[in-house]
């Protein structure tokens, strides 16, 4: 308990940093799936192929892999640090790998929320005279997005514990900091399981949150 | 009001429509009937664009539907549509069902689109639906509805493809009603149904499709006391 209170601005520190980079991620995840969803269901052929590449490569290789090759491969043959700055580049390259990564899992979600949506609402939404992007925007995405909200809420979850894959690559988020108290303190038991708890707190109510959501979207609205 | 000439359709290998001629004239009420998979389905969906015509021509509400340049979603305000299965829109009250195409497609005011639709939902009988879901009404209701969705974009036809086909025996004269209403403001109609009561009473002219072919076609009275093609005797046989 001591050890925990005596290193609590540290580790708070880090937990702030690792809250941050779930929020970009989750934001810019939906962002990036949402794109490479409409992509994958284009008529245009080329961005079927562009969505589709992008999904299987995210997909099928490891997350601290993709990270290691972006942000510390990249610089080794491009002037990216040049381009963005010193400080900048793995900052910008950490959270946008990161995001990339679970828009992809998410551009899966979408894709299926859409298709999942009968295809008489298209139908109607053309009869009555709207463009495909208006039938999209308030007819297909809002009835798509109800059915949306569960696996989203996962895929968020598991967006804020992918955050912890940022400490390899140089993040001092939670687990980083996590890290370096232990290296002074040597408490491993107490930091690990106060740092495991700090996550659960923050994971259980978000979805404790989203299923609040989903029942007064429910009740609201079919 | 509209013109179809020489219309095919194929699906794959599959030919659906076989060289249809049509000619509906403003303020007619035209009846489509025919055994299922006739095409009656797919030929009411090629006038609205709903199926791409494989070749022929369909000219309809003055604008030619089949010419590349022709702007499909201006020719669609013009041309109102029915589904047999409603199609309302789920996530919206009744209300909104009915002014959204207007307000978004149009850019109709918000408080002018909503004065409409209360019109015309008092026209079909549903005023005081305004904020329920669909799902809260009957399946007449929600018809009536669709019915109404399609006339706030005031067009100049309305196409309906079995209307009362997904409809338990007891909603079905409502619909039927509206619809007549409808034909006796004068509104062009092209209504495919099994019903033949609304055909003799209140189609002006009778089509029967069979094979995607147009087989026969007359005053409704004509056609149901003296058929003149084996293939209408038999369905008409087979029905009444
Ligand atoms: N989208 C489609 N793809 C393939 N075949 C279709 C499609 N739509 C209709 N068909 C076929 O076309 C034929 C005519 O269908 P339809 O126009 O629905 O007939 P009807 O409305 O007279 O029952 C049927 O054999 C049906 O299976
Ligand atoms: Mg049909």
């Amino acid at each position: 308990m001591e050890t925990i209170w005596q290193n609590l601005p540290t580790l708070l520190v880090g937990l702030q940093l690792t809250v941050q980079y779930a929020i970009v991620a989750i934001i810019l995840m939906v962002l990036f799936g949402l794109i490479a969803a409409l992509m994958r269901l284009s008529k245009i052929a080329v961005f079927r192929w562009i969505a589709a590449a992008y999904v299987e490569i995210f997909r099928s290789t490891p997350l601290l892999v993709q990270l290691f090759f972006i942000v510390l491969g990249l610089p080794a043959i491009l002037p990216v640090n040049a381009w963005f700055g010193q400080l900048w580049y793995p900052i910008l390259a950490a959270a946008l790998t990161l995001s990339l990564n679970e828009g992809a899992y998410v551009t899966e979600i979408i894709r299926a929320g859409i298709l999942g949506v009968d295809r008489g609402q298209k139908e109607a939404a053309s009869s009555v005279a709207m463009t495909n992007f208006q039938s999209m925007r308030y007819i297909i995405l809002p009835q798509a997005f109800k059915r949306m909200i569960p696996p989203l809420v996962n895929q968020a979850a598991q967006t804020i514990k992918d955050t912890s894959l940022l400490a390899p690559v140089g993040v001092a988020e939670l687990v980083y900091k996590g890290q370096i108290v232990i290296a002074s303190t040597f408490a491993s038991f107490t930091i690990w399981g106060f740092i495991a708890a700090l996550y659960f707190v923050i994971i259980f109510s978000v979805s404790k949150f989203a299923s609040y959501l989903e029942r007064r979207l429910q009740l609201d609205k079919r | 009001m509209i013109n179809v000439k020489n219309l095919h359709k194929t699906f794959g290998a599959l030919e659906v429509l076989k060289g249809v001629d049509a000619h509906v004239e403003k303020n007619e009420v035209v009846v489509v009937i025919g055994p299922s998979g006739s095409g009656k389905s797919t030929f009411l969906r090629c006038l609205n664009g709903l199926e791409t015509a494989t070749s022929g021509e369909i000219e309809i509400a003055g604008m030619t539907l089949t010419d590349p340049q022709t702007n499909i979603n201006k020719l669609r305000q013009h041309v109102g549509m029915v589904f047999q299965q409603f199609n309302l829109f789920h996530h919206l009250t009744i209300l909104e069902n009915i002014t959204i195409a207007p307000r978004k497609v149009m850019k109709v005011k918000p408080e002018e689109a909503i004065e409409t639709a209360r019109e015309l939902l008092a026209r079909v009988g549903l005023s005081g639906k305004e904020n329920n879901y669909p799902e809260q009404l009957s399946g007449g209701q929600q018809q009536r509805v669709a019915i109404a969705r399609a006339l706030a974009m005031k067009p100049d036809v309305m196409l309906f493809d079995e209307p009362t086909s997904a409809l338990d025996p007891e909603m079905v004269s409502g619909v039927l009603e509206a619809m007549k209403a409808l034909a006796l403001d004068g509104m062009t109609m092209v209504v495919v149904t099994h019903e033949m009561g609304f055909a003799r009473e209140v189609g002006h002219r009778l089509i029967f499709m069979d094979g995607g072919q147009i087989v026969e076609q007359g005053k409704p009275a004509a056609i149901f006391n003296d058929p003149q093609q084996k293939r209408t005797q038999d369905f008409l046989s087979m029905i009444l």
